[in-house]
């Protein structure tokens, strides 16, 4: 696992945090999963043995291998204290942890300089008191990590992109029992592919189906009572591409791992631009090197409000903000072979157009101004071309009147 | 070369350049919209009463009201709740500064971007939680 291996290597790096404990604690979690898979195999193991009678010793190896690895693919075979999940996912979450107790996600010790908050009684009655609001983060964190995990084992090439976004956002709403404004989907699933960064999901008619060499970024969040999980991950078909998403892994972990109570934002975007940076990548045989799209950027989540006003930049030279305690962060970063700075697909001309005719209707940009947008954006506006054809057959008369000029800029209105 | 069957005029577009500027409108939209429809919305989360004149934005405030709130949502989800031709009045929205879009950020054609993320808690006393944890990232 990248998680892991980053670890390894930062913990060298800066050596400020003792990750071991964690660490054992996750291993532990999963060992306790993989003997959980490993019981369900065996049990269907013995009921075949039963019914067939005849196999020797070798088959019945082989066949165990087989069941093994079976069990561990399956979405069903992970067993919760009230239950099985099916799949697609259908069972509230609710009823899969009967006493009301989500499982706690990973804990990472405090930096160095935050040790006695660990100590501190008042820190500690604080962080007692706000249990029940952790426990529903947690509920829609582990709404998120069943979803998740049948989407990603589910999704194919050949599905079309709305049929995926639909599957999903009803697995949440049954999942974490939608009602109304107090549970429900956060914000509309992500699924943006290839060169789209973000922000965009099927609307309704859509019908782009998924190619076997996209890269579709699963970004889908989750809320109770307002408190919001956001969490997304990339999910692709070809191998070439899992150096990308290692880079990327990598240095989201080394934001979540960079990040604490008191520390600055700007050191956060640092180091995770330094580790997203030192990877390369080959795709279709040739070689990038991974940049971090500039101007996305985490952000604080605080009820019913997704964009909470502290950003938290994936590059160099951001603000010297402190993060508080009892924030809740999206720590995402965003790795491109591209030119690591997003912008909106209507590129300059038409965000151009789109602006000047939202705001002055009337007025007609001008020659200089519509050649600058084609230098820029290498697109041909169509109105300048109309503007030279304009000029060069009414060289010697008067210019349009005023009421012909909006009327030509009217009909490259883009609403 | 004039088109006969335009109609001259002294000082106004001729229809060959409305031709031409519409075969350039047609050109440019195919190659910039392809994905870059809007399609997240979200009603900001500071904005106070604002006085609407349009009753079809009026009733679909109140939809947004009801149903999401200050949360995102797209297209899909108004047409989920049953509205239709919601077009005019969420774009009248966009316009009032009640409701902002958030259309699709995209890096350089031929380009792939990936992404992880997580959200994590920093708890007073215990360290920080990473909620979303799990088996695969």
């Amino acid at each position: 696992m990248t998680t892991t291996t980053t670890r390894a290597e930062d913990e060298g790096k800066d050596g400020a945090r003792d990750v071991d404990a964690s660490d054992a604690l996750v291993e532990g979690v999963r060992e306790m999963r993989v003997r959980d898979d490993d019981e369900d195999g065996g049990a269907e193991n013995v009921g075949a043995e039963n019914v067939g009678g005849e196999n020797d010793a070798a088959a019945k190896k082989k066949k165990k291998k087989k069941k093994k690895k079976k069990a561990a693919l399956t979405t069903t075979s992970k067993t919760y204290p009230g239950g099985k999940q099916t799949a697609p996912p259908s069972v509230p979450v609710r009823e899969l942890f009967p006493d009301g107790a989500y499982p706690t996600g990973e804990i990472l010790p405090h930096h160095d300089h935050n040790l006695w908050r660990e100590t501190d009684e008042e820190k500690r009655e604080l962080e007692r008191l706000e249990e029940n609001l952790y426990n529903e983060a947690r509920q829609c964190a582990e709404v998120h990590r069943e979803v998740r995990q049948y989407i990603s084992e589910w999704v194919k090439p050949g599905m079309k992109y709305i049929d995926v976004c639909e599957t999903l956002e009803n697995s949440v709403r049954r999942l974490i029992e939608e009602r109304g404004l107090e549970a429900g989907v956060a914000f509309p699933t992500g699924c943006s592919k290839n060169h789209i960064a973000a922000h965009w999901t099927p609307n309704g008619g859509c019908e782009s189906v998924i190619d076997k060499d996209d890269v579709i970024k699963f970004d889908f969040g989750v809320q109770v009572k307002g408190r919001i999980i956001d969490c997304a991950f990339t999910k692709t078909f070809n191998d070439m591409y899992d150096p990308l998403l290692k880079a990327v892994n990598e240095a989201t972990e080394t934001g979540i791992k960079t990040a604490g109570i008191d520390v600055r934002l700007c050191d956060i975007g640092e180091a995770v631009q330094e580790v997203m940076e030192s990877h390369t990548v080959e795709i279709h045989g040739k070689e990038y090197q991974v940049k971090c799209c500039s101007n996305l950027n985490g952000h604080s989540i605080d009820p019913y409000r997704i964009h909470a006003g502290k950003s938290v930049p994936i590059v160099r030279g951001g603000v010297q903000t402190k993060m508080e305690e009892g924030e809740y962060y999206a720590i995402e970063t965003f790795g491109s072979t591209g030119r690591g700075c997003v912008h909106f697909e209507r590129a300059f001309s038409l965000v151009f157009f789109s602006s000047i005719s939202a705001n002055y209707t009337r007025r007609k940009p001008s020659l200089v101004t519509l050649t600058v947008v084609f230098l820029v954006s290498g697109v041909f506006p169509g109105q300048l071309v109309a503007e030279i054809v304009h000029r060069t057959r009414y060289h010697s008369t008067a210019r349009t009147s005023p009421g012909e000029t909006s009327q030509c800029s009217r009909s490259l209105h883009w609403s | 070369m004039t088109f006969p069957l335009a109609r001259r005029r002294f000082d106004g577009v001729r229809a060959s350049d409305a031709l031409l500027t519409s075969v350039f409108f047609l050109l440019n939209r195919r190659y910039v919209i392809e994905d870059g429809e809007c399609s997240h919305y979200m009603k900001n989360f500071d904005v106070g009463h604002v006085p609407l004149r349009l009753p079809s934005a009026k009733k679909l405030l109140g939809v947004i009201d009801r149903n999401f709130g200050t949360l995102a949502f797209c297209k899909r989800y108004l047409d989920r709740l049953g509205e239709t031709r919601y077009s005019m009045a969420l774009k009248n929205l966009c316009d009032n500064g009640i409701v902002q879009p958030y259309p699709p950020l995209c890096d350089v054609k031929g380009s792939y971007v990936a992404q992880y993320e997580h959200t994590i808690l920093l708890k007073p006393s215990s360290g920080v939680e990473v909620l979303t944890r799990g088996e695969d990232y």
